[in-house]
């Protein structure tokens, strides 16, 4: 038997005989369990997948979030700054974006997005619109050339929608994700591999605009969300070439 | 395709109708049975997957929808989680401390009931299987131990075929691990 492959052998269990199961179980079930259905739940919910709502600033985020760890430059030190001016521009870390003002006090690993009309001043140093940049070490670094040509600035607080294109949402789908929620709550991902060239890493998005996993191309295609919220959520798998801009992505998943 | 015709309208039926639903449970219940049994290796863990199984069917029938594979499909799914479900169960107490603690509480059998024991069981296998993930071993088990084509299979997980294909691919690699590891603990 062990010297057989899995695969023989599994169909060799499957096609075991098993005996039935016993006539008081049938009864048991058929008598009394079943007729004591709870009440119909209301309308059933619809698969949600589109439209997707991941709007271009959160995907300009995520990938910014993935350039930082690809190329090195995120240590997780603990440096912190505080804004001495801040007009028309938001702050995000851990996925959550908020308005940014004089005065805030944001930590390392901290992105700042700039509005078409506003501006950003740390440590002297001033971001002009539609800049984007991140915190590190207490000292801010402009990180625009990282997202050239793949998202676009929004104004904070609006609904943000892009204004250039590619929008991710016209990417083309050439991946498939599948999300499954464990008991224990976390979210796994498995995918298929990217079949088109110069390809370099996935990023698999959550709607709240985190980064939940970073894979490269040629590693496992695998990964799991340790930290999802009990509700529902939306996933997106985005690909991105060896210049980290998206090439590619899946359908949006809901689990 | 009568059959499957019928079938979908006593699904239909069902949704509103025990006695229809418990025609689905005659029709299907030997099925999910040997399926739990190839899984787990006893008739009594075999008889709470399926009591459950058909538990949550009934429970979550409302909700179905007719995809590849059908109910036989979606059934076996619900049966493949009881199963993890199961197993996880039964894995909780494996430390050596709650080894020793349930051998003093209730000493091992000398063997399974004689009826307990299935021609072309594999114990061994089916211990493998319980060691890799859960999802491994549910693509595994409907593809393998349930004999759902690959298609439906993926239904029943909610997966493109291309996606099974890949998580089956790996469980197989996974399971091979497991059983040489196995072996080499021997």
């Amino acid at each position: 038997m062990t010297d057989q492959d899995p695969i023989t052998r599994l169909q060799a269990l499957g096609s075991a005989a098993v005996p039935p199961p016993s006539e008081e179980l049938v009864d048991a079930l058929v008598g009394a369990r079943l007729p004591h259905r709870a009440p119909a739940p209301g309308p059933r919910r619809p698969v949600i997948r589109f439209p997707v709502v991941l709007p271009a600033a959160a995907l300009a985020a995520a990938i910014l979030g993935f350039v930082l760890v690809a190329v090195g430059h995120h240590d997780g030190g603990n440096g912190s700054v505080v804004l001495q001016n801040a007009v028309d521009a938001s702050v995000e870390v851990g996925g959550h974006s908020t308005p940014a003002r004089a005065g805030t006090k944001v930590d390392d690993g901290t992105v700042i997005t700039v509005g078409p009309s506003g501006s950003v001043t740390v440590n002297g140093v001033t971001l002009g619109p539609g800049e984007l940049a991140v915190i590190r070490k207490g000292r801010l670094q402009r990180l625009r050339a990282a997202l050239e040509g793949s998202t676009t600035t929004t104004t904070p607080g609006s609904s943000g929608a892009s204004n250039a294109a590619p929008a991710w949402e016209q990417l083309p789908i050439a991946v498939d994700l599948e999300a499954r929620r464990a008991a224990s709550g976390a979210v796994t991902f498995v995918w298929t591999s990217y079949r088109g060239t110069n390809a370099t890493g996935y990023v698999v998005v959550r709607e709240d605009r985190t980064i939940v996993a970073r894979r490269r191309v040629g590693g496992v295609l695998e990964a799991a969300d340790r930290a999802a919220p009990g509700t529902r959520t939306r996933y997106v798998l985005v690909v991105l070439d060896s210049s980290r801009r998206p090439v590619a992505r899946s359908e949006v998943v809901a689990v | 395709m009568t059959d499957l015709v019928d079938e979908r309208a006593l699904v239909e039926q069902a949704r509103t109708d025990p006695g229809a639903f418990a025609e689905l449970y005659r029709a299907h219940v030997d099925r999910v049975h040997a399926f739990a049994w190839r899984r787990l290796g006893s008739r009594e863990a075999a008889e709470d997957v399926v009591s459950a199984t058909f538990e949550r069917a009934w429970r979550a029938l409302p909700d179905f929808t007719w995809k590849d594979g059908g109910f036989p499909a979606w059934l076996l799914r619900i049966a493949a989680n009881q199963v993890t479900d199961h197993v996880r169960r039964e894995a909780r107490p494996a430390s050596d401390r709650g080894q020793r603690a349930l051998s003093l509480l209730a000493p091992p059998a000398a063997g399974a009931a004689a009826d307990d024991v299935i021609e072309g069981d594999d114990p061994e296998l089916r211990a493998a299987l319980a060691r890799v993930r859960p999802r491994y071993a549910e693509a595994l088990s409907l593809r393998y131990l349930a004999g759902l084509e690959p298609a439906e299979a993926a239904a029943a997980l909610g997966v493109s075929t291309a996606t099974f294909a890949v998580v089956l691919n790996r469980a197989k690699h996974a399971l091979e691990r497991e059983l040489r590891r196995e072996e080499g603990s021997r």
